[in-house]
């Protein structure tokens, strides 16, 4: 099925609120799938990943320009260390055991210095909204976790090719994924009574 | 007179007047509302609207296309009329089926896209749409009018006048969709063409056309009944059909889940009323239009009808107050310094809000060629104020909620009425409801629609954080109010984003939540149906196609 991001955008949305994340959060986790989806990169698995996982649950500990899990065994959301990523505009420089890393992406994206982020065998340069990756077609883009992302601040030209948001004429969805989004985002939803059925919307009408 | 310097040189009304809700509730359309924009753009650019095809029965099921040029673009309203049972026909939002349905689509449609729409678009909601259809809106006859027409011109006469002008419209609307839904284009892919920049441009074309199809088919059936004796509506009457709408509470959330946005539309109208208040001299053309603008609204107020008590209540204190405006620009007061900014002010110290509010949209009305450039400002890239400036400080978010959230610390949350209801989506027809906090099920669904209560619970945990501690790592460490922290900082960069009034007490009208954005729309004729849900006319006096090359159109609303 191909939806619109318009869909995308409220589905994440009413998903990541229905999963226990806070609204505020959630808004942000509904602008980072729209931010990969634009980009062409993969964003249904790692979204759905982070909901099922709720890793936000677990805060993370601060030390310095360092963010790791509080208990072992745990990980990062990176819905909420990216947005504190996105809120300081930089001053991270590692973060441990990060939950869907791709989905970090969006947040380097916002702050105002270029930003290389690398795990694994990837490392992607971040600039003006627009992301350089490597190797090209990297595997482990999409990985469910990595025990280390490295931040830094670049000052050389990013190499070529970039991927920037463009504006896709709605996305191909996988029908399985996106069903069990939706039943998250039905969590948000309440069921009819007998009172909301005579009074949530006003009393009932008369056509004439 | 150029924007930033006019805007400069005077005050806009402040927030904490503008944003109360009683206040939104009494707006009125303006010249800056979207289907006044859209009418003068049709008008400027000469937009050619064509029936391409008109296929319906005597019963008036079919299909019918109607194709519109603009520039290198072509649009079209694929309409189809369907047989209804009588027992089917409800403005809720429990229907399935309707009289007719439609779609906007971008370009002309060929004849497999116009068999995909029929297969979807009379399913609405439950159909799926692709990025080349724009907008997707189904209608309701309004029957007594519709039947009474039809049976008028196939006997060759004109309807009654006094009955066309209580009901106003053949049609109404139900829903009119767009931005994406069901698999709908994005906004983003055409917010970059002029003619569909401005807000709801895509949609208040989908009504205007929608108009044209109803008075097309009341014609058609005359003449399918009637033969060659049938009529056609004289052009005069057939301006005062307009097209109606039945409006609830899904319309409700946009309002507080857009504040830049909201904030544009607000400081546009503001805007344009400052301007119009430091226009030094009105010239003898300004003032023949306030007069006739004046003398049109004594008519269009006296046949605005309603069934709700308040509402006629609030109607007789509009005509008592025109009366009165009348009467003060009787005097000397147009002739002299400052003529709008006068009137302005004698409504603002003597009139109820309905009337305070009418004054806006009527000393508006002859200033156009210093307020129309300013609907080129009502559209705003939302993604610029949603990053959290993070290494802003505790105790400056705090100084910045008092400053520009004073409303969010106002009410009591101790007290039950402060937070007697809540709001939330509606399992079972995924619409936003109204429910009540302590005698519902279901509030642990809320919806953000708390906006103040959630500031005040920021204020409070502001209050007991270190002054110097960042954001960010507040947040970090309580994400709870990420939401409410984002929108103290957008209201401090953003004066009118905010409704001003606790949307979960108790008192709360939602209808004046509605009546706001619709009055943006260009609506008149507001007619609560209850607290939750109301009618309202659109386009009614608008010029048809075939008429908008003659004659000056400029303030149609008014016209007899």
């Amino acid at each position: 099925m191909i939806v619109s991001l318009n869909e995308v955008e409220t589905t994440i949305l009413k998903a990541a609120r229905g999963a226990g994340m806070e609204w505020g959060l959630a808004e942000e986790a509904a602008q980072a799938a729209i931010w990969l989806v634009r980009c062409g990169l993969p964003w249904e698995a790692p979204a759905l990943g982070v909901l099922e996982a709720a890793a936000w649950q677990d805060l993370p500990v601060l030390e310095g320009p360092h963010l790791r899990p509080r208990l072992a065994g745990g990980r990062l959301c990176p819905i909420l260390c990216g947005a504190y990523l996105s809120d300081l505009g930089g001053g991270l420089a590692l973060m441990e055991q990060v939950a869907f890393p791709i989905l970090l992406l969006p947040f380097a994206t916002r702050c105002a210095c270029a930003l290389e982020l690398a795990w694994g065998d990837v490392s992607i340069g971040l600039i003006a909204g627009r992301a350089s990756i490597r190797p090209k077609g990297a595997r482990g883009l999409d990985a469910p976790q990595a025990a280390l992302v490295t931040l830094r601040p670049v000052e050389s030209e990013l190499p070529e090719p970039f991927i920037g948001p463009a504006r896709p004429r709605g996305v191909k969805v996988d029908a399985r994924r996106w069903a069990k989004l939706q039943a998250l985002e039905a969590r948000t939803y309440v069921a009819a009574s007998s009172r909301s059925r005579r009074s949530g919307a006003g009393p009932g009408s008369v056509d004439d | 007179m150029r924007a930033a310097d006019a805007a400069r040189a005077a005050p806009l009304r402040p927030p904490e007047m503008v944003m109360r809700l009683e206040r939104l509730g009494s707006a009125h359309q303006t010249r800056l509302s979207f289907l006044r924009v859209l009418l003068r753009r049709m008008r400027a650019e000469r937009w050619r609207i064509a029936r391409e095809r008109f296929e319906l029965d005597a019963r008036g099921v079919g299909t019918a296309v109607y194709r519109v040029d603009v520039g290198e673009r072509v649009y079209a309203l694929v309409a189809f009329g369907h047989q209804l049972a009588p027992e089917k026909r409800t403005d809720r939002v429990i229907a399935e089926e309707w009289d007719a349905t439609f779609a906007l689509t971008d370009g002309l449609p060929g004849e497999q896209a116009i068999a995909r729409l029929m297969a979807n678009v009379p399913l609405q909601e439950a159909g799926r749409y692709l990025a080349s259809e724009l907008v997707l809106a189904r209608a309701n006859r309004s029957v007594r009018l519709f039947e009474d027409v039809v049976a008028a011109l196939a006997q060759g006469r004109q309807p009654d006048v006094t009955a066309v002008e209580s009901t106003g419209y053949l049609m109404r609307t139900t829903a009119v969709y767009g931005n994406g839904k069901f698999g709908l284009a994005d906004r983003d892919l055409v917010k970059d063409r002029p003619e569909l920049a401005g807000p709801f441009q895509a949609e208040m074309l989908t009504v205007y056309l929608i108009r044209v199809f109803t008075v097309d088919l009341v014609e058609h059936l005359a003449l399918s009944r009637g033969g060659v004796k049938a009529a056609r509506l004289e052009p005069r009457l057939r301006r005062r059909f307009g097209i109606g709408n039945s409006t609830g509470l899904g319309m409700a959330p946009f309002l507080v889940k857009h504040p830049s946005l909201i904030d544009r539309w607000i400081t546009a109208r503001e805007t344009a009323l400052a301007r119009t208040r430091q226009r030094e001299r009105a010239a003898a053309g300004a003032i023949a239009a306030f007069r006739a603008a004046l003398s049109g609204s004594h008519r269009l107020v006296a046949a605005w009808q309603t069934q709700d008590p308040e509402q006629r209540r609030r109607i007789a204190a509009l005509q008592a107050d025109l009366r009165r405006i009348e009467r003060f620009a009787d005097g000397p007061v147009l002739a002299g310094p400052r003529p709008f900014d006068a009137i302005y002010r004698f409504a603002e110290a003597e009139l109820s809000l309905e009337g305070q509010e009418y004054a806006v949209t009527l000393v508006l009305e002859p200033n156009g060629e210093i307020v129309d450039d300013l609907a080129g400002e009502m559209a705003v890239d939302e993604s610029v104020s949603f990053r959290i400036d993070g290494n802003m400080r505790c105790g400056e978010l705090g100084r910045l909620v008092w400053e520009h959230c004073a409303f969010a610390l106002e009410p009591d949350f101790a007290e039950r009425n402060a937070n007697a209801r809540f709001w939330y989506v509606s399992e079972e027809k995924l619409e936003p409801r109204l429910g009540e906090r302590f005698e519902e099920p279901g509030m642990e669904r809320e919806q953000p629609l708390a906006v103040a209560r959630d500031i005040m619970a920021l204020s409070l945990a502001l209050s007991e954080q270190p002054a110097d501690r960042s954001i960010a790592s507040f947040l970090l460490a309580d994400p709870r109010h990420r939401r409410a922290a984002r929108r103290v900082q957008i209201a401090s960069q953003h004066a009118y984003s905010e409704i001003r009034d606790n949307l979960i007490d108790a008192r709360l009208r939602p209808i004046d939540i509605l009546r706001c954005k619709l009055a943006f729309f260009g609506a008149t004729r507001f007619d609560p149906r209850s607290d939750r849900w109301l009618r309202i006319t659109l386009f009614q006096g608008a010029p048809f196609p075939d008429e908008l090359e003659s004659g000056d159109w400029d303030r149609w609303p008014y016209a007899e």
